[in-house]
């Protein structure tokens, strides 16, 4: 081959070349900003439940955020504004540690969008060992410095760039897309798993039996950590509850679940936990607790796909009551719902009897 | 450190050359040049191989002080006290085989006692320190060839440089000192080449390449399929083509990058690979893979047991021994012993019987190389034996097809696309790769033949930015575990 350059010319011109390159690449992630990193449109991109959420809660207009694990992610956000005359943003992810309600929670306090914040308290976010923290670190903050994870980033160029591009092209030209990519880009929507599931009394047992059709969401709720009070003091110690109006709230675990922890022998320390949580947070007076552990819907099977995940019926009573103040709880209150949850145990055994049968 | 991160390629080789090429110019040329850059470069390879793990910086210097003390005992009691001499070899070989010993197969012994005597030791689940194998097993070299008189032990800073150069720190090529240290101590490669550089820079880009974006975006596929509780057909033999590939790719591109750095610092570092799927045996496949340990094992293990020269029972019972060790310094498993002694096994038989393969055409003994090295390869990456007979049951189930099993092998958890999709992509990328692996120049030939043009400078500008976008998905090299 002709050799037709030195190598320092080479050198030299690999170099710029090199930099060039890579400052176009980068110029055009940040125009793209397939992760909403630095700023937020509604039905625009997919929406991905690692690399969207943060910049959602970062750039995304909305004054209450829904922070939480697969629990909250059936949240009607509509619900939200008429019941409560907010303008809600969901931020959640399924299995969410501890350390990622937190990192969630820092964040939205710094983006400075919110004033409501309802967080979801799974006993497993409380008692499990699980500490990870599945967003990117350069995702969760607003530094310029370290996002070169993203300009250059695997994810962004070789996944989001071009699928998002195509559904952009896809949208100029008219092209109809099955309903499923318009759901997928609505931030409403964002992590709503409700459609893929049937809640039912016999799809609840079938899980339960061990024989279901592995439709499950497999969570470990009934598991306890040998450091869980250390955890839970730890985790309350990361959140900064001084400001904005904060709302805790246990969710409505089927009463089969709780009975499945009386078995196990987990069910009184996670009353424990619960007990300890509360106490720490209810000295602030911006802070809310609302517990539906006892709630009577509880003991109906039919509002559930598994264990604990129930169908969005039960999210919508729950933004009624946080409207209305039912079921708002403090340390004074958590004994009657402990008997409560005994006495929906005993009428779920009633009502389904072929559960002690199947144990 | 992996040289392919961010923070190693924008971040810590560009300071260290910066600050070695800047040497020059702020001392004058003699013997204080080069030991200065020497130093540099020993604290930059410190730096290197503790970014992720103090600790393990711990071990290595103390590795280092030992050997290096030992080594010059060896060499001042030489020719009074050949009493001390000996022991002083006899401990420093105790030591290294200590080492190693502790941290690499300590859990491997107990388990063993634990199964034979239904005694119940405790396992230590110690973190293997990276490269011990590799710096363990050039430090006894280096004791051996002192020992022998064959080198001499210089000042400590030529010691360290020829442990700690980071290049080949972690996963080698293994190199001797006689090869090395003339080089650093050589004044007229202190000075910037731009030639050097620019082949270095593409070589590397090679390296970076096939470690980034080809070995990585195997490894999904390899790391779906071994995850499975059983495979069809298709995705067995999909699995385990995938790691066949991913390993030398991974690999190959490590050793490539290792030649690139060397070459920006003025060092000639040793070939590790001269496509090694196109042999058309297995003795030909060991003198291309990893050729440095394969130099090393027949110095210092082969050799000594008398080689060749002792009848053909012999040759076949040293070849086999050889490579039995070469599986267990893979790893501390039966599954490596059992990888390494059937290629020992396969060596053997073709030196006990050259004419045998003869009859056959030229192209089918290359593909059955490449099919048992494939299958042997599924040991090599199986947790367990019980794995490795999934995946076997698997290649050999030529009942069930399994096509649609493929998905399951692309699947990342960001997209869900159609499993046609999976399986034309999964296929087509496998096509590509084994014509590239049976069919293209490799890294030493591209390298002999590079020259500045248009055409290199646009090849390797595509190399490196397609590697730099393929870069936040971060992982080791299969061979730092070794």
């Amino acid at each position: 081959m002709k050799k037709n350059l030195t190598s320092a010319q080479w050198l030299r011109r690999f170099l710029a070349l090199a930099l060039a390159a890579l400052a176009v690449l980068a110029a055009i992630v940040y125009i793209i900003d397939p992760y909403y990193n630095y700023r937020a449109y509604d039905h625009k991109y997919k929406l991905d439940k690692i690399f969207s959420v943060p910049g959602v809660v970062k750039n995304y207009d909305y004054d209450a955020i829904v922070i939480g694990s697969s629990m909250t992610q059936n949240f009607d956000m509509d619900s939200f504004r008429e019941k409560l005359g907010q303008n809600p943003v969901k931020a959640t992810l399924g299995g969410i540690t501890s350390a990622e309600i937190s990192a969630l929670f820092k964040l939205a306090q710094e983006s400075g969008h919110a004033q409501s914040y309802y967080i979801c308290i799974d006993t497993s976010v409380l008692s499990s060992e699980r500490d990870e923290q599945r967003f990117p670190d350069y995702l969760m903050d607003f530094s310029l410095l370290n996002d070169y994870k993203y300009f250059w980033g695997y994810e962004a160029w070789m996944r989001f760039i071009p699928l998002n591009l195509g559904l952009l092209a896809a949208d100029k030209l008219g092209i109809r897309l099955p309903e499923r990519f318009d759901e997928a880009r609505s931030i409403d929507l964002m992590g709503n798993w409700a459609y893929r599931y049937e809640f039912s009394a016999e799809q609840v047992l079938e899980v339960y039996s061990g024989s279901g059709n592995g439709a499950a969401i497999n969570v470990d709720m009934t598991s306890i950590s040998d450091n869980a009070l250390a955890n839970c003091e730890s985790f309350v110690g990361s959140l900064d509850l001084s400001r904005g109006d904060i709302v805790f709230f246990f969710p409505p675990y089927s009463s089969l679940l709780w009975y499945k922890m009386e078995e196990e022998g987990s069910f009184d320390t996670t009353m424990e936990l619960k007990r300890r949580f509360v106490e720490l947070v209810e000295s602030y007076d911006n802070v809310k607790v609302f517990d539906f552990q006892g709630a009577e819907l509880t003991a109906d099977l039919d509002n559930y796909m598994d264990l604990s995940h129930y169908s969005p019926e039960v999210n919508d009573f729950m933004v009624s009551c946080f409207a209305s103040g039912d079921y708002l709880a403090d340390t004074g209150t958590l004994a009657d719902t402990e008997r409560q949850i005994r006495e929906n145990i005993d009428i779920l055994l009633s009502r389904y009897p072929e559960i002690e049968k199947l144990k | 450190m992996v040289f392919s991160s961010y923070v190693f390629i924008f971040a810590f080789l560009p300071l260290t050359l910066l600050g070695f090429y800047l040497l020059p110019r702020l001392i004058a040329s003699g013997g204080k040049l080069r030991y200065a850059q020497n130093l540099l470069l020993i604290a930059a390879s410190l730096v290197f191989y503790g970014y992720y793990n103090v600790y393990y910086l711990f071990i290595i210097i103390v590795s280092i002080l030992v050997n290096y003390t030992l080594a010059l005992a060896m060499q001042r009691c030489s020719l009074r006290r050949p009493a001390l001499e000996k022991l002083c070899f006899i401990l420093g070989i105790a030591f290294n085989i200590f080492l190693i010993g502790y941290f690499k197969y300590y859990d491997f012994f107990i388990e063993n006692i634990n199964f034979v005597f239904g005694s119940s030791f405790t396992l230590k689940h110690l973190l293997l320190p990276l490269g011990i194998s590799f710096f363990t097993f050039q430090q006894l070299s280096f004791l051996v060839s002192v020992y022998k008189k064959e080198e001499e032990v210089e000042n400590f800073v030529s010691y360290c440089i020829f442990v700690l150069f980071f290049p080949q720190l972690v996963a080698g090529p293994i190199v001797l000192y006689s090869e090395m240290i003339p080089q650093f101590n050589d004044e007229s490669r202190s000075r910037f080449d731009s030639d050097n550089m620019a082949s270095g820079v593409y070589m590397f880009c090679i390296g970076l390449f096939k470690k980034a974006v080809i070995a990585d975006t195997l490894a999904l596929f390899v790391d779906n399929g071994f995850a499975q509780d059983s495979l069809g057909l298709a995705a067995a033999w999909a699995a385990s083509l995938s790691y066949t590939l991913q390993i030398y790719f991974d690999f190959s591109g490590y050793s490539d990058m290792a030649i690139g750095l060397g070459r920006m610092f003025n060092i000639d570092i040793p070939y590790n690979f001269l496509s090694p799927y196109k042999s058309e045996s297995f003795s030909e496949l060991w003198r291309r893979w990893h050729i440095t340990l394969g130099r090393a094992l027949s110095t210092y293990i082969y050799i000594p047991l008398g080689g060749s020269r002792r009848g053909r029972a012999r040759t076949f019972f040293n070849t086999f021994l050889t490579f039995l060790v070469s599986g267990l310094w893979h790893g501390a498993a039966w599954t490596f012993v059992l990888w390494g002694s059937i290629h020992g096994l396969f060596v053997a038989l073709e030196k006990t019987f050259p004419r045998l393969r003869e009859k056959l055409p030229r192209w089918l003994r290359i593909a059955c190389t490449f099919i048992l090295v494939n299958a042997l390869w599924v040991l090599f990456r199986a947790e367990s034996f019980s794995q490795a007979a999934m995946v076997y049951r698997g290649m050999l189930s030529f009942s069930s097809l399994g096509l649609s099993q493929i998905a399951s092998l692309a699947l990342d958890n960001s997209f869900d696309f159609p499993t046609s999709v999976d399986i034309a992509y999964l296929f087509s990328l496998l096509a590509v790769l084994l014509f590239v692996v049976f069919r293209c120049r490799n890294s030493r030939q591209r390298l002999e033949n590079f020259s500045c043009t248009g055409k290199s400078l646009a090849f390797c500008l595509f190399l490196f930015c397609f590697s730099v976008l393929h870069l936040s998905r971060e992982s080791i090299f299969i061979y730092f575990n070794f």
